[in-house]
């Protein structure tokens, strides 16, 4: 080895050694506000899921628990759907987002500690926006249930945490910018612009008559194609290619992938009012637009899966790589599915059944909710300095949720089109097409039960790792023997 | 940007200084093991991504030339072809149904009193079916009849031979072809029968009583001579008949009855 080499050997050596003493410093820097969003997602997550829970089993009851009126299905369905979806969901996507940017802005987020307020006004928001709606404060529009007084409070949280978003990406050190961080950026400006606008329309100043449908759903589906979506994708755009240490397959097919889920997916949403009293050009446009979804969804899907292939034996011991791959083959699943079901003559048979709830939980929970757990396996052991507790409860974890949410998008599909088929035949009843769904729901019952078990398995792993319990480990936490992983447990 | 100009080699940059409290080395197993951050590998989009693209824009293109109603704010029904021999073939023919359109401008404004049976409420409200109000017996007219509707009628009025004493609102609000339809309707349902109303006979009392005060009297009325009007030209109320070559999708009130 001649001296040259030796000094660009330790040059490189230093320049590693300055990347990790940076990545330990950002790591840091965003610590306290990523504990705090994932540990109030994950609260929130467990109420979601009782919520979630009795809601079913009273689609079964219709008089289990009736006498008390907080408790009534009117009240605990969008308890529910708000819980999950800005108790959960928001924060989890919020807390990734914040690391995520972070990371690959490589800058520290700085004033950290502003943004714990921020984490306070969110929780305090949907806390009493949950009361309210069990009080009977409800605004009835689905998705936006929030009375004022607590979308008021989500709305200043959210434009503080979008101003730190887009300031750390100002301040990021000079270079390539990744995909990811393109996702981040956008959804992090579209939300609030989303919800504000939706608030004003039908909660604050309401505009008038089927006007009122169309702002609905103009939110109903952006807020999960504009927002989780585009979170969730920058979460498995950064994910796989970290784990597996190698490059994303296609800048191009990311451009490509990018600018056609923006272009498509901020029509989608009339394809709910197919049939509705809405001139036909709107509802044809979001027909078209909701097919057009097939393009950036075979381009992620296509960018992900080369990327991954010839490595898919890493989901064998990477808890985070099997909960990310999990979700990224549940979101093509899931939005081909979505085209398909805004297609006039199949959304004849599927609107207004069970059919619609299974794919809304294949949306929102097999493809953003397990990517977030993988982001959440990931990331937890940087910021708190731990590693996870137990690989048997991440084992438990995921073979609990992932049967249960197959188990559950399963029987609501067959129960819903069988429901569907039941409703467009005249000579059937409409208490017999009730009767038909009728054992396909006991059957999501019981696959909520296997959810419900997961999410504690999840959040007692969560709090044993946030307690720093048991013995220091000197290895990541990975499924399987460690001997079998040893030359791929540097990795995770 | 000058906060991130600093060389390689140097230790890390101020703002990272704040954390020096945190003991990395130790702490951070999991930083020192990961890999570099995500960075593109630059394959090109495979051809056949780019066909289903292009296949499925030119679908999409397609899809709204049938569908869109020619994106029309007042075309609801998405069946309703906007182009093409489909179009031309379920474009409206012809005039619009005077009883079609009279049994629509009826329903909305005048049988909440007169009734959809057209029998009215005894001592309130006088019936229409076989009044000779409305089928011009006795001294009446077909011109009193189109000046009740424009502008009203109040005060002791006999019909069929009973007494009514009540106010009937103007309905100057509607256009003359409506009201010669809910004329030409009401002169031909319930067992009536009279020729129908034109919307020009309409529009020549309008103009002839405009700036009438207040609502007739029946004594007004009778110091009108009586006209029957000529049997209506054939055309219907003017302003439904479409050009006969158009394309043009029809509008709400004639595909309604399609949905």
């Amino acid at each position: 080895m001649n001296p040259t080499t030796q000094e660009e050997n330790h040059a490189a050596v230093s320049h590693a050694e300055r990347d990790r003493l940076e990545r330990a410093a950002i790591d840091a820097s965003t610590r306290l506000p990523v504990i705090l969003f994932y540990s109030s997602a994950i609260f929130w997550l467990l109420v979601g899921t009782v919520f979630g829970l009795l809601a079913a089993i009273k689609m079964n009851i219709p008089t289990f628990l009736d006498q008390w009126g907080w408790l009534t299905f009117g009240r605990i369905r969008p308890a529910h759907l708000n819980a999950v979806a800005y108790g959960w969901a928001s924060p989890a996507a919020i807390g990734t987002g914040l690391w995520l940017m972070a990371r690959l802005c490589r800058t520290p987020l700085k004033h950290a500690k502003l943004l714990i307020s921020a984490a306070v006004f969110w929780n305090l928001g949907v806390a009493i926006g949950i009361c309210a709606i069990l009080a009977g404060d409800s605004r009835s529009i689905e998705w936006l249930e929030f009375p004022n007084y607590a979308s008021g409070l989500l709305f200043i949280s959210y434009g503080l945490i979008s101003v730190w978003a887009v300031v750390m990406f100002h301040f990021r050190q000079p270079g390539h910018v990744y995909v990811s961080q393109w996702y981040i950026l956008a959804a992090f400006l579209w939300f609030p612009w989303l919800y504000s606008t939706s608030n004003l329309l039908l909660n604050f100043e309401q505009i008038q008559g089927g006007a009122q449908g169309a702002v609905n759903w103009w939110f109903g589906h952006n807020v999960l194609g504009l927002w989780f979506t585009p979170i969730a994708l920058a979460t498995i755009y950064y994910l796989i290619p970290k784990v597996l240490g190698r490059p994303i397959h296609s800048y191009y097919l990311s451009i490509l992938g990018f600018w056609t889920l923006a272009l498509f997916y901020s029509w989608n949403g009339m394809h709910h009012l197919i049939g509705g009293p809405f001139p036909a050009w709107m509802i044809s446009a979001s027909v078209v637009a909701s097919v057009m979804m097939v393009v950036p969804v075979i381009t992620t899907a296509v960018n992900f899966h080369m990327t991954t292939v010839g490595h898919f034996n890493a989901l064998k011991w990477s808890p985070t790589l099997r909960f990310t791959v999990f979700g990224a083959v549940c979101y093509t699943l899931a939005s081909g599915q979505g085209s398909t079901m805004a297609i006039p003559s199949l959304n004849v048979i599927t609107h207004f059944t069970h059919y619609t709830i299974g794919h809304s939980h294949l949306g929102m929970y097999a493809f953003f909710t397990m990517v977030m757990y993988g982001a959440i396996y990931y990331i937890m052991p940087r910021v708190v300095g731990w590693e996870w507790p137990s690989s048997r409860l991440i084992r438990w974890h995921f073979w609990l949720v992932a049967i249960g949410i197959v188990f559950m998008v399963i029987v609501l599909s067959v129960g819903g089109v069988l429901q569907g088929l039941a409703l467009l035949n005249p000579n059937v009843t409409f208490m017999k097409s009730l009767e038909i769904a009728r054992p396909w729901l006991w059957m999501r019952s019981g696959s909520g039960i296997l959810l419900t078990a997961g999410h504690i398995v999840f959040a007692v792993n969560f709090t044993l790792l946030l307690l720093k319990f048991g013995k220091r480990r000197s290895g990541p936490t990975l499924f399987g023997k460690r001997a079998e992983v040893e030359s791929e447990m540097h990795a995770v | 940007m000058s906060h991130s100009s600093h060389s390689h080699d140097t230790p890390p940059p101020e703002e990272f200084r704040e954390h020096d409290d945190f003991n990395i080395r130790e702490v951070h197993g999991a930083i020192m093991r990961e890999k570099s951050e995500p960075r593109d590998a630059f394959a090109p989009i495979p051809l056949w991504v780019i066909a289903v693209f292009m296949a499925l824009l030119i679908w999409g293109a397609s899809y709204l030339v049938y569908y869109s109603g020619g994106f029309k704010s007042t075309v609801f029904n998405r069946y309703q072809p906007a182009w093409g021999a489909e179009a031309l073939a379920s474009a409206p023919k012809g005039p619009v149904d005077p009883m079609v359109l009279g049994k629509r401008v009826f329903t909305a404004n005048c049988a909440a009193c007169h009734q959809p049976t057209g029998l009215g409420v005894p001592g309130a409200f006088p019936p229409l079916a076989g009044s000779e109000w409305v089928v011009s017996g006795d001294w009446h007219g077909d011109n009193h009849l189109v000046r009740v509707v424009l502008h009203g009628l109040q005060g002791p009025i006999d019909v069929e031979g009973k007494p009514f004493n009540g106010v009937m609102p103007p309905w100057q609000q509607l256009k003359d072809a409506e009201i010669a339809a809910v004329l030409t309707y009401i002169r031909n349902e319930w067992g009536n029968s009279a020729p129908p109303v034109s919307a020009e006979q309409v529009a020549k009392i309008r103009a002839e009583t405009a700036g009438h005060p207040q609502p007739f009297t029946e004594a007004d009325l009778k110091a009108i001579p009586a006209e029957k009007f000529e049997a209506a030209p054939a055309a219907a109320p003017e302003g439904t008949t479409p050009p006969a070559a158009s394309p043009a999708p029809a509008t709400p009130a004639e595909t309604a009855p399609k949905a």
